[in-house]
């Protein structure tokens, strides 16, 4: 498994290095961090068609039903619960994006920033047979194609996981920040069945 | 394990849910008196057979979901909203 983690600050320290030394041959999967401006949107009540029409005038996008997020590849929106969104968008809009949408959403949603909470892991590689052991969902694309999400447990701890390619098995995974390390462990763990070298130098242990 | 189908997030497994008592316990009056919040807090039954009772979906939509569920076989008859009647 390797593991790439973006040259930002990070709440865990040892993946901002990017990986020098990979197991032999092709890796089983590869994670890489992807540093996002992550905010929570959650429509006041009745307020939801003007979160719609609001979060359609900037950023073109529809709030995506139940299980599903919508994506122009430079933002996402991904249904969280009933009449709540996580945005994610690029790392550079940071703050200046958060209060510009409670400003904009002011007596129609609540706008909390989650950046520093949260992370990005974009899995790829076997990912199918490395989630079958450690998440419960059934992620075949004719149940969990392209563009659906859901917030379920991975090894235990709570994610929002997105089928962002069902062809080439192209997850996102976002989850808290303190708990990235234990999830990077098991997900290593769980590819070890399919031949994984133990890659401690990426990890930094 | 049981197989949850909420009705906000499709069919999850069990453990991705908290059991949270028993869905038909009702608060009483203000002065009801100290038997009535005695029993309010802390009596409840234990039926064989249908049970109503309330599910927390803490690791998924976060909602709380009422379900009617048998306490002998494990059968989940319906899984509803907080405010959607189960009867
Ligand atoms: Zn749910």
């Amino acid at each position: 498994m390797s593991v790439v983690a973006a040259d930002c600050p990070s709440r865990f320290g040892e993946l901002t290095r990017p990986s020098h030394s990979g197991p032999a041959g092709p890796d089983v999967i590869s994670i890489a961090q992807r540093p996002a401006t992550l905010i929570h949107l959650t429509a006041r009540r009745a307020q939801q068609p003007a979160l719609a029409a609001a979060v359609w005038e900037r950023f073109q996008l529809n709030l995506p039903q139940p299980n599903h997020f919508a994506s122009d590849n430079v933002n996402t929106l991904i249904w969280i619960q009933p009449e709540g969104w996580l945005l994610e968008a690029p790392v550079d809009t940071g703050n200046t994006l958060c209060l510009e949408l409670k400003s904009a959403l002011a007596g129609i949603a609540a706008v909390v920033d989650q950046t520093h909470g949260k992370c990005v892991l974009q899995v790829s590689g076997r990912t199918r047979e490395v989630l079958a052991r450690c998440c419960r969902l059934d992620l075949d694309p004719r149940i969990f194609g392209a563009g659906r999400s859901a917030v379920t447990l991975v090894a235990q701890v709570s994610c929002v996981l997105l089928q962002v390619d069902a062809t080439r098995w192209c997850f996102d995974l976002i989850v808290a920040s303190t708990y990235a390390q234990w999830l990077l462990d098991e997900l290593q763990e769980a590819s070890r069945a399919f031949g994984s070298v133990r890659d401690s130098a990426a990890l930094g242990k | 394990m049981l197989l949850i189908h909420c009705p906000y997030c499709g069919a999850r497994a069990q453990d991705e849910f908290h059991y949270r008592g028993d869905a038909n316990v009702e608060r009483p009056a203000p002065h009801a008196g100290q038997k009535a919040f005695y029993d309010f807090v802390y009596a409840r039954d234990n039926p064989r057979g249908w049970h109503v009772e309330w599910w927390h979906h803490y690791a998924g939509c976060r909602r709380w979901v009422k379900i009617e569920r048998n306490t002998v076989t494990h059968e989940i008859r319906t899984v509803k909203g907080p405010t959607q009647d189960t009867r």
